[in-house]
């Protein structure tokens, strides 16, 4: 392998770890699946649909997330939102996430 | 639109039953708005929108697979190494099963030289085949059919080892065991002294009135192999000296080793095949000791746990020179 080929695994590997806490946190309230890829894509986090969508599903298996069929508009819908325990989850991963950003902080500021 | 539903039903194929349904209806509602993103409201999809959408979103193979629960493997890495333990037990199996039924085979038979190699290659590998494939049909349907509780519950037996229950470490290829050269050497001197100088003088003391040797070898036959045992034990004899003098392994006593196992099959099936080193005619003479007829079923039986003890004697060789050749292989790797 060479070093791009590297750098992007690594790369890769980290955007990886933000995925979940990222899509918990834009449901709030109800979004489906091509909004919340919309959704994401403005706010910078590109995610691969074929990532996105699978990831749903697993985390309303897992009970983070409530889902409905709304067939109010043209045509049906699944909209996914947070569930209870996926409301206490993302608060606790939330505070996990700012503990593990200071602490490699300061890890890479040692660096210098 | 038709290659939306064959897009759909390509991925759904793919999909385990329970959830295919499902995931199929939400994958139509998702196809659809990201082309309803490209298109103009009321105005039907482009063929070439409906082409780059599904194109974008993946091969029907790996959308299918993103849906599946874990990564699909036909012994996962919990099972391997189990697994590989299992494997060896049982073709160690295989091997003694084999010899026992060819040794039964042969034994009641008169096999020829192409028989014997030809016989014991064939049902060895055979053997090893369906044996594999048997654990390995085992294992696949364990790791599909064990929950994941199940699963971690038998891969932790692993955790809880113990340092002192490791084997010692075995020496090192390339070291020559002096003791084992010395004995080696002492053995074949003593076989050559007597294959070829006292093969008249292997057998026994019977007293029938007085006290008379009979020896128990069959002379002609010895003549017959004796060039082949002396050529083979001469090679073997200075192949250990060497290895004695030089204290360590090469790669080419590795390979003389080999050939000389190669040898030792070849001339042990051809002792298996042609005729025996039992005197039966000399054991029946022995008339004053005992009846004719108890007399014939000792020389029958003695043919027979002498072949036993050939054919015994061939798989082990076998099996001692397939452990070689794996070992240079992964050595010269």
């Amino acid at each position: 392998m060479d070093y791009t080929d590297i750098l992007r695994n690594l790369i890769q590997e980290l955007r990886r770890g933000t995925l979940t806490i990222s899509v918990l946190s834009q449901l709030r309230e109800p979004q489906y699946g091509y909004s919340l890829l919309q959704r994401l894509a403005d706010k910078g986090m590109s995610i691969d649909q074929n990532t996105l969508y699978p990831l749903l599903r697993r985390l309303e298996q897992q009970g983070l997330l409530d889902s409905i069929w709304s067939v109010e508009e043209s045509r049906p819908r699944r909209y996914y939102s947070l569930s209870p325990l996926g409301r206490r989850a993302l608060k606790e991963i939330g505070e996990h996430w700012h503990e593990t950003v200071r602490v490699v902080n300061r890890l890479l500021e040692e660096e210098n | 639109m038709d290659l939306i539903e064959r897009y759909i039903h390509a991925v759904g194929e793919r999909l385990p039953e329970r959830s295919r349904r499902d995931i199929e209806d939400e994958l139509r509602s998702l196809l659809m708005d990201a082309l309803d993103a490209k298109t103009e409201p009321g105005k039907p999809y482009a063929e070439e929108d409906v082409i780059f959408v599904l194109k974008e979103f993946g091969p029907p193979q790996e959308v299918a697979r993103r849906y599946a629960p874990s990564p699909q493997f036909l012994i996962g890495p919990k099972f391997f190494d189990t697994y590989l333990l299992v494997v060896k037990i049982v073709l160690g199996a295989v091997a003694l099963g084999v010899t026992i039924s060819l040794a039964i085979d042969f034994a009641f038979s008169t096999p020829s030289l192409g028989d014997v190699i030809g016989r014991l290659l064939s049902t060895l590998i055979s053997g090893a085949l369906s044996a594999i494939g048997s654990v390995t049909i085992v294992f696949a349907i364990l790791e599909r059919v064990l929950s994941e509780k199940e699963q971690n519950e038998l891969a932790q037996a692993e955790d809880k080892w113990d340092p002192r229950q490791l084997p010692t470490v075995p020496h090192r290829h390339s070291r020559v065991k002096i003791s084992e050269s010395v004995v080696n050497i002492c053995f074949i001197a003593l076989a050559l002294a007597v294959l070829n100088l006292f093969a008249d003088k292997v057998g026994g003391f019977f007293h029938d009135g007085t006290w008379r040797f009979v020896s128990f070898v069959n002379q002609q036959a010895v003549a017959i192999y004796r060039p082949y045992l002396n050529f083979l034990w001469i090679v073997s004899l200075f192949h250990h000296i060497v290895l004695l003098v030089k204290g360590k392994w090469t790669t080419g006593s590795q390979v003389l080793a080999i050939a000389l196992s190669l040898g030792g099959i070849g001339v042990l099936a051809l002792m298996i095949s042609g005729p025996s080193l039992i005197d039966s005619l000399a054991i029946r003479s022995l008339e004053g000791v005992a009846s004719g007829e108890e007399l014939k079923k000792l020389a029958e039986l003695l043919t027979m746990i002498f072949r036993f003890g050939l054919i015994g004697a061939l798989v082990a060789v076998t099996a001692d020179l397939v452990r070689k050749i794996v070992g240079l292989v992964k050595v010269v790797r």
